[in-house]
């Protein structure tokens, strides 16, 4: 699910309340791993705060990428802790999308985040929306290419900004 | 004192047994358990039973076993079935039995020893007319000295239970290894078949030892005499058979071997002790832990101990360098100033050719350690007419263009 405000800002409220699964692309210089890390940042100091500070709550983020890695000095300068997210090289783009599946199925990470260098089969992907809907989980998939998008239904007010 | 006894055991039963009472003795062959201390825990003496039986399953062992009060009389009752006697009962029931078992009452050490002197004494006794244990116990100890001379009065004295008989506490010794001869296996399929009670095994005497399973080495026999040798570390030590099963499960889809296997030897190389957690009703925050290591120790079984961890930064102004995957995540907190650089790298840098249309920023310049066989590197930030802005930088020593990373 993909949409284009003119807003500069995030809906935290209707990110909070997202679950399941979401298509991040790029517009010409716009970077669709800051913007689905943004969301991450967002959520994490969204309002009201939570009752214990993020080092002793239990969520962790998972980042699967076949191509290379997250930067974690940068991701770090944007608020993400460093200890609560996972970093994953696979060696295929197939080995992301199933390795995305079995974290989802795990239940033990509240934001997935999935960049595969190819796209998948429906039938994984419409896999990767069900679990994420079963299990309650955010799932960016950060890909340019084109996926059945019909299998993304869109919910709620969940508007994302793609800098200009 | 309630006593479990096994005439016949073998080691590795006996060390899953100290999950059952921390008094177990192994002697002559016999295995001894004293199941009191640990009849409250168990709730009950048929709890333990039925643990016991199902040890006994799984290490294949076939030895009935008699449950009495003292430990001297427990091979006395020793016959072919199964012997239960309540609490209080086995001295009545003792002496009912044949005069012959006479040779099996007292310190299962001597008994050996004094087997042909007991044979001739019971065959002396049936003689003048002692068919039960009782008859014999109905003798005055005088008597008895006079008839039938030490050894007859020493068996009194077990038998009326005016002796203490102290076993040796059994310690378990060397590694945990468990074999499976796989000759008659055809398939994966029937290895898998054939895995979980060597993993049951494995787990029985973890247990046993109250110790968790740091790391594991697997070594596969060839027919061609080749060795395979695997040695997997756990980042979350465990006895979970399911566990270790699964690990081995996922290691076992990814290799190859280039003649059949004859035998497959696993062995528990590192242990730490036990510490069973407090799992709270409300608090998930160990299981949670535990779980997300579980999945970890999989992932970097399957991609590699550097493909996957928590990042911990690191000093180093090399962006490959400046960070390392690790487990347990490291909860310090970390800064590290990266103004120019991308959030996203490829790995390994991609060899890449800027085009005349393309416009470079200058953003910085590097010099890799000097053992390194690249030397300096010049980083860019390409901007592309259509598409997204990438890192790049230029391979002074090499004289080649790669990209470390885009900004997309």
């Amino acid at each position: 699910m993909r949409a284009v405000l003119s807003s500069p800002f995030i809906n935290s409220e209707a990110l909070n309340s997202f679950y399941g699964l979401a298509q991040v692309t790029t517009l010409p210089g716009g970077s669709k791993t800051h913007l689905a890390f943004e969301c991450l940042s967002v959520s994490l100091k969204a309002d009201p705060p939570a009752p214990s500070n993020l080092e002793n709550s239990l969520t962790y983020f998972i980042f699967i990428s076949d191509e290379g890695t997250i930067y974690p000095p940068s991701l770090n300068a944007l608020g993400v802790p460093l200890s609560r997210v996972l970093s994953v090289k696979t060696e295929t783009s197939e080995q992301v999308w199933r390795t995305g599946l079995e974290a989802i199925q795990t239940g033990l990470f509240s934001f997935v985040f999935l960049r595969p260098s190819k796209p998948c089969s429906t039938v994984v992907l419409r896999k990767l929306q069900l679990w994420s809907e079963r299990k309650k989980i955010k799932v960016f998939v950060l890909s340019d290419h084109k996926l059945p998008h019909w299998m993304f239904k869109r919910k709620g007010t969940l508007r994302f900004l793609q800098p200009e | 004192m309630r006593i479990l006894f096994f005439a016949e055991s073998n080691p590795a039963f006996t060390e899953s047994a100290l999950s059952l009472t921390p008094k177990v003795s192994l002697v002559k062959g016999g295995l001894y358990l004293d199941i009191e201390p640990t009849l409250k825990y168990f709730k009950g003496e048929e709890n333990i039973l039925l643990k016991a039986c199902q040890l006994c399953s799984h290490f294949g062992v076939s030895s009935p076993f008699v449950l009495t009060d003292r430990p001297e009389w427990a091979k006395a009752f020793s016959n072919h079935q199964e012997v239960f006697i309540p609490p209080g009962k086995s001295s009545t029931v003792l002496l009912k039995l044949d005069i012959s078992r006479l040779e099996a009452i007292g310190d299962p050490n001597q008994i050996e020893n004094e087997k042909k002197e007991r044979n001739e004494l019971v065959r002396f006794m049936k003689r003048v007319g002692l068919k039960t244990i009782a008859d014999f116990t109905q003798l005055s100890a005088t008597a008895i000295g006079r008839r039938f001379g030490k050894m007859g009065v020493s068996l009194l004295d077990w038998i009326l239970g005016n002796k203490e008989l102290i076993l040796p506490t059994f310690v378990p010794e060397g590694l945990i290894q468990e074999s499976l001869n796989t000759e008659e296996l055809t398939s994966l399929e029937a290895l898998f078949y054939g895995l979980p009670p060597i993993f049951h095994k494995l787990e029985s005497r973890l247990k046993g030892r109250a110790q968790m399973a740091k790391s594991i080495e697997l070594m596969f026999h060839l027919e061609s005499r080749n060795k395979i040798q695997k040695l997997f570390h756990l980042s979350d030590p465990t006895q979970s058979s399911e566990t270790l099963l699964q690990l081995l499960k996922e290691f076992l889809k990814d290799l190859s071997w280039d003649s059949p296997l004859q035998s497959l030897d696993i062995t528990i190389k590192e242990t730490v002790p036990y510490v069973a957690g407090q799992l709270s009703l409300f608090d998930t925050g160990e299981s949670v832990f535990s779980d997300l290591s579980q999945y970890l120790t999989r992932l970097r079984n399957k991609f590699g101990d550097t493909q996957v961890g928590f990042p911990i930064l690191q000093e180093s102004y090399l962006p490959e360098k400046s960070w390392a995957p690790s487990w347990p995540p490291s909860t310090k907190s970390q800064t590290h100033a990266t103004s120019h650089r991308p959030l996203f790298i490829f790995a390994p840098p991609k060899p890449c050719h800027p085009l005349p249309s393309w416009k470079l920023i200058p953003s910085e310049n590097l010099m890799t350690e000097w053992w390194s066989s690249h030397g300096v590197r010049r980083y860019f930030i390409a901007i592309p007419p259509k598409g997204s802005r990438l890192w790049l930088y230029w391979d002074l020593e090499e004289k080649t263009w790669y990209a470390h990373g885009t900004f997309d």
